[in-house]
């Protein structure tokens, strides 16, 4: 767990105008900009994602929304022609600076995909993969115990703790999506991106999810991209709403409209074209 | 529209019409003419072989007298070969892929290149593959070819390229989503081929790797030309030692006059066949057993 910012509290949850008032960030993006070879994707992002937060990213379709949130941990380096530009500032370093390791970024910036990906082993395997490949030097006993507390945290324990020998596939969706949360806690990091994660679930699937993040942020940052405007306002503190357009040479290319508070974003927002898209008209 | 449509669903079933019959018996007389062919070779070998399906067969050594001869040089010189083929082709094989699939980046030139020479190279005619051995023993200055090493050098390279390929297909096979959430959770490239790509696919590269094996055990082409067509009354002792394989002594019994070494021949093939299907068997079983539904 980190140490800061401590003012902040869950009560806040209950008065809902007030959420995501304050922010402290824990992660600054400023004038980013993502290349794909020669086609510039993404366009002069600047945004802060609040710690113990949940920031939401929505937008149609092609808007770069995801294309951001893989910044965030550099999955986007993965991409062999990817490029990206401008500064996002975690924890006062860059976490593009050259004397930066991917690889310690991805271990404290987690992240949950849009479709479950439990890997073929067994779930306390899925679970305990993460601490391993980190060179966590863990003996059996406490391997054993953070399994349980990653499991807890994701609320699965009392659903698998019968079975933890069986393979991950064995679990329904939901389920395996949950693992995959806890798979993300195992290796206790600082932030949680989620990328869509309930696109593939089914309602209940989804308030199990949802019920999780409001958990979650108690102890973690999240950052969640979604399509699914009303789980954005239940959930989230603030908002981020991106949208695609058409530059002169008609490349179309993703920006940020406006950011703020989500319940300012869906009562009041400043820009018309957030209240169009919210309201239905375009997207 | 003023004239009532007509929805009426009867009429005679077009799958049941003359063309289609006709289609479909031609299809299964394509497939029975294939089956009988193959059907008539197996039982005519097998007759052949009759009286010669006992022990000798396995415990003696070649002889000038057809009674007194038995394959057991060529079976164990076959199983001596493949193991050492193995040993050289698979590790090699799997790495290539390994780097091919998950790490070569598919844009450089170079790269590009060895996907092209791989892919030709599994058509390449398996003769090619002695000449290219014998060239290289004469390199190195050795002046018996026919030795295990040699022979074994010649099947490698013949099987590397199906190695490499159907390590590929089975490493493709893994969903990139199975990498992303080993990246995200910080493991390295390294560590996410090693502990979750390559294990995943292990099924798949046992099934295409095993069909590449029994393929160097029924090959004798290469063989041929590194001279190994002689008698040799001896257990293969050494990758220096002088060896047969059954495919070879199956040819060199075919050609030889009394009848007798004919029936031997026969006997061998049925031996070798029966290898050669209980290694697809087991490949199949793999398959179907361990493959996994993602």
């Amino acid at each position: 767990m980190t140490s800061e910012p401590q003012g902040l509290s869950r009560s806040m949850h209950l008065g809902a105008s007030t959420r995501g008032e304050t922010v402290h960030p824990i992660m600054e993006l400023r004038n980013l900009d993502v290349y794909y070879g020669n086609f510039h994707a993404v366009r002069d992002i600047s945004l802060d994602v609040g710690a113990n937060q949940i920031t939401a990213f929505i937008g149609p379709s092609g808007c770069g929304k995801s294309t951001v949130l893989r910044c965030l941990n550099r999955t986007n380096d993965l991409v062999p022609s990817a490029r990206v530009t401008g500064v996002i500032d975690y924890r006062g370093q860059d976490l593009y600076a050259s004397t930066v390791d991917p690889i310690e970024v991805r271990r404290r910036v987690g992240m949950v995909f849009q479709k479950p990906n439990p890997f073929p082993k067994s779930i306390f395997d899925n679970v305990a993969y993460g601490p391993r490949v980190t060179g966590m030097k863990l003996d059996k006993s406490s391997t054993a115990d953070l399994v349980e507390h990653a499991l807890n945290k994701a609320g699965l324990w009392s659903e698998v703790k019968d079975k933890l020998d069986q393979s991950g596939f064995a679990l329904s969706g939901g389920q395996q999506q949950r693992l995959c949360i806890a798979r993300a806690i195992a290796t206790s990091p600082d932030i949680l991106l989620m990328d869509e994660p309930c696109a593939s679930l089914d309602p209940i699937a989804t308030s199990l999810i949802e019920d999780l993040m409001l958990e979650l942020v108690n102890d973690y940052t999240v950052v969640i991209v979604t399509h699914n405007m009303q789980q954005a306002a239940r959930v989230s503190d603030r908002t981020a709403f991106f949208s695609a357009r058409v530059d002169e040479a008609g490349q179309r290319y993703g920006h940020l409209v406006e950011m703020d508070q989500t319940s300012k974003i869906f009562t009041n927002p400043s820009d018309s074209r957030t209240e169009d898209y919210i309201s239905g008209r375009f997207g | 529209m003023t004239t009532a449509t007509n929805w009426s669903i009867e009429g005679k079933n077009h799958e049941r019409n003359f063309k289609s019959i006709m289609f479909l018996g031609l299809l299964w007389l394509s497939l029975f003419v294939a089956f009988l062919f193959l059907i008539i070779l197996l039982v005519t070998t097998a007759m052949n072989g009759m009286g010669r399906y006992d022990m000798r067969l396995f415990t003696d050594y070649n002889n000038t007298t057809p009674a007194d001869a038995g394959a057991r040089a060529a079976i164990l010189g076959s199983l001596f070969v493949v193991t050492v083929t193995a040993f050289m082709a698979i590790p090699i094989g799997i790495a290539a892929a390994v780097y091919l699939e998950e790490f070569a980046d598919r844009t450089k030139w170079y790269n590009k290149l060895i996907e092209l020479n791989i892919q030709n190279l599994a058509a390449v005619p398996a003769i090619l593959y002695g000449m290219l051995t014998l060239g290289i023993l004469t390199l190195l200055g050795l002046k018996n070819k026919n030795v295990v090493i040699g022979g074994s050098l010649a099947l490698a390279l013949l099987i590397l390229p199906v190695v490499i390929l159907t390590t590929r297909e089975a490493l493709r096979a893994v969903p990139q989503e199975i990498r992303d959430g080993s990246l995200a959770l910080g493991a390295t490239e390294v560590q996410t081929v090693t502990k979750q790509t390559l294990p995943a696919a292990i099924p798949g590269i046992a099934t295409g790797t095993i069909l590449a094996v029994s393929r160097a055990i029924g090959e004798a082409a290469p063989l041929l030309l590194l001279g190994a067509l002689v008698f040799i009354t001896y257990d293969p002792n050494g990758l220096f030692a002088g060896f047969t394989t059954m495919p070879i002594q199956i040819f060199s019994w075919t050609s030889a006059a009394q009848d007798e070494f004919k029936q031997l021949a026969a006997a061998t093939s049925m031996l070798l066949l029966v290898i050669l299907l209980s290694m697809n068997g087991v490949a199949i079983f793999i398959r179907n057993k361990f493959a996994k539904r993602w």
